[in-house]
């Protein structure tokens, strides 16, 4: 078996018994980004003195007392919207090059005192304005599976690398389905936990009452595993709960007796790829097998999660993206006039989809616009969080497609944010809900692309939730499958 | 068809307005975003159409939802998550500043704004 097919579960018990070391792991990993990543475009960022001796360092402990962490030499990739201390940190954005973090956000500071080699940062649309991984001021990502296809977005990046053998681990962020969806579109596993379940604390803020950091991985077991070390409450930030109950699935077959789950007609209601309604049929048929009942839910306001999300997305944007004024941090266009400084380092500094959704949340806030749009929303989300709570009182999870469609060829609906926005309908809804959800590879269609299949479940119900995931996978094997769209 | 949801019309009338470039030139005064005339034209037409698409939510029969539970954006906390208010080192004013465009005497460095002396 190559080192790349390993699991990280499998890489971390070689390390830890002396099988492997972290630094030859680390070195097979870097020389692996340095053949392949020129064609993907994955990463930002590769810093392989730091990873080398952050390996090293774990191979010492290792030899000297035998401790180590469950990620030990595990090597990991992080969405450049993460802070790590005396990096840059770009967001996919030119308004931040030249800056680099003061701090290291705690998720990734979790994930490296567990033993995680950190490699590198990945590629981001725009502040992850995007479902395609084209908006990023570095270029966009290719998809591992066919070059000429989007990864998803905007933890495109991420999900590609993670594909593409790049590294078993990655972070990711998802506030409308930003790990969800790329990892469904490259074959992976991509968690969206429960809001509150990890602390945002050095995540560059998009809209603030939806985004959360999770982990994109190979297995659900692997993705399980970064989850733990990563939850938990954090005294820097006061969204991020103390609540207990978060454990891996179990190494042994996982039957799902008893187990009810809910589907749902409304959801896409411009409806799925044909090959996708496909996957999700035989996905439920393997879900039946391993004895879970297959029960209708209704939940009418789904269907406006894509208006509902956007415009609460767009307006928490507009606002937190005004921090961005070349005072701080950052570039800046010098002008005599503050005002005009800051007018035209916004202007230079921003593309185009960061553009449109400042405008669109401008708009959504503005006197006597607010009560209709933004103000509105607050009360559909509600209306869906109602529905999906009620609906989630008598199923264990709620299982959708991820995606209603595989990959889309790259530029295709990049000057079309109607038809982008779309690409959100099944992930919004656990977004505006603030539900944890999961998706795993499903299958392939006829041209090689891979499907993802959504479980949703309800608060602080991450333990069930990849229970679900873990013994759908056992079965399936879907995530052993490579990409060939590099070789 | 099964109707799924009420189509009632709200109790207050809401309608989703229309972008032109003037408002556009003015969104983007209030969001401090300079954009050429091309941008104003494609954005202006980018805005229209997706408000245009959003529009179906003025239609949502939301009267039963209160002002509270619009409020209430995230799922229930447990009790007790916020920390004492203790004092502790925050960001030093070395790492504060280290990053700006511009810095002096500890402090960040901006043109004069407008009317407000020197």
């Amino acid at each position: 078996v190559s080192l790349f097919d390993l699991t990280a579960a499998e890489i971390s018990l070689a390390i830890r018994g002396g099988r492997l070391s972290a630094v030859a792991v680390t070195e097979g990993f870097l020389a692996r980004i340095e053949e392949i990543d020129g064609r993907l475009g994955a990463l930002i960022r590769v810093t392989p003195e730091e990873a080398l001796r952050d390996a090293a360092r774990i191979d010492a402990g290792i030899a000297n007392d035998g401790n180590a962490g469950p990620l030990a030499g595990v090597p990991l990739l992080v969405k450049d919207n993460l802070c790590v201390r005396d990096h840059p940190v770009t967001c996919g954005s030119r308004i931040l090059l030249g800056h680099t973090a003061a701090y290291t956000a705690t998720a990734v500071a979790r994930a490296q005192a567990a033993g995680a080699i950190l490699l590198g940062a990945t590629n981001l649309d725009e502040f992850a304005f995007g479902s395609s991984g084209e908006t990023s001021a570095f270029g966009p990502t290719r998809n591992p599976w066919d070059l000429s296809r989007v990864p998803g977005g905007s933890s495109g990046g991420s999900a590609a690398a993670v594909a593409a053998r790049l590294a078993p681990l990655a972070l990711g962020t998802d506030t409308g389905g930003s790990t969800r969806q790329p990892a469904a579109l490259c074959g992976v596993v991509g968690v969206r936990p429960t809001y509150g379940r990890v602390s945002r604390h050095g995540l560059v803020a998009f809209a603030s009452s939806m985004d959360q950091i999770g982990p994109i991985a190979r297995t659900v077991r692997d993705a399980a595993a970064l989850l733990r070390c990563i939850a938990g409450p954090d005294a820097l930030d006061a969204t991020c709960a103390a609540v207990p109950d978060l454990d891996s699935p179990g190494d042994g077959p996982i039957r799902l007796d008893g187990v009810r789950l809910g589907i749902c007609e409304d959801l896409a209601p411009e409806g799925l790829d044909a090959e996708v309604r496909e996957h999700f049929d035989g996905s439920l048929k393997t879900l039946r097998a391993l004895g879970a009942e297959i029960v209708d839910i209704g939940l009418p306001t789904a269907r406006h999660a894509v208006p509902t999300y956007y415009l609460l997305a767009m307006s928490e944007a507009s606002s937190n993206l005004a921090r961005f004024d070349g005072v701080r941090y950052g570039r800046r266009v010098p002008s005599d006039d503050l005002i005009e400084l800051v007018t035209r380092t916004r202007g230079e500094g921003f593309g185009a989809e960061a553009k449109r959704r400042i405008l669109l949340g401008t708009f959504a806030l503005s006197a006597g616009r607010r009560e209709d749009l933004h103000g509105r929303a607050t009360r559909v989300r509600a209306l869906l969080r109602r529905e999906m709570k009620t609906a989630l009182a008598s199923v264990d999870a709620i299982v959708t497609p991820t995606s209603p469609e595989p990959a889309f060829p790259i530029g295709e609906r990049i000057d079309d944010p109607v038809r982008m926005y779309a690409c959100d309908v099944l992930t919004t809804p656990a977004s505006l809900a603030g539900l944890p959800a999961v998706s795993v590879p499903c299958g392939l269609t006829g041209a090689g692309l891979p499907v993802g299949l959504q479980i949703t479940c309800d608060h602080w119900r991450e333990t069930r939730m990849l229970e679900i995931g873990a013994a759908f996978e056992d079965v399936t094997g879907f995530h052993r499958d490579t990409p060939w769209g590099l070789s | 068809v099964k109707r799924r949801f009420s189509t009632r019309a709200p109790s207050v009338p809401t309608t989703i307005p229309d972008v032109d470039a003037r408002d556009l030139r003015h969104l983007a005064h209030l969001a401090r975003l300079e954009l050429d005339p091309d941008e104003v034209e494609r954005l202006a037409k980018d805005l229209a159409t997706v408000l245009a698409r959003f529009a179906a939510i003025a239609q949502i029969d939301v009267s039963s939802v209160t002002d509270g539970e619009a409020l209430r954006s995230t799922p229930a906390l447990p009790e007790g998550v916020l920390r004492e208010d203790t004092p502790r080192p925050g960001l030093s004013r070395e790492d504060a500043l280290r990053d700006a465009p511009d810095s002096q005497d500890g402090r960040f460095r901006t043109p004069r704004v407008p009317g407000g002396g020197s």
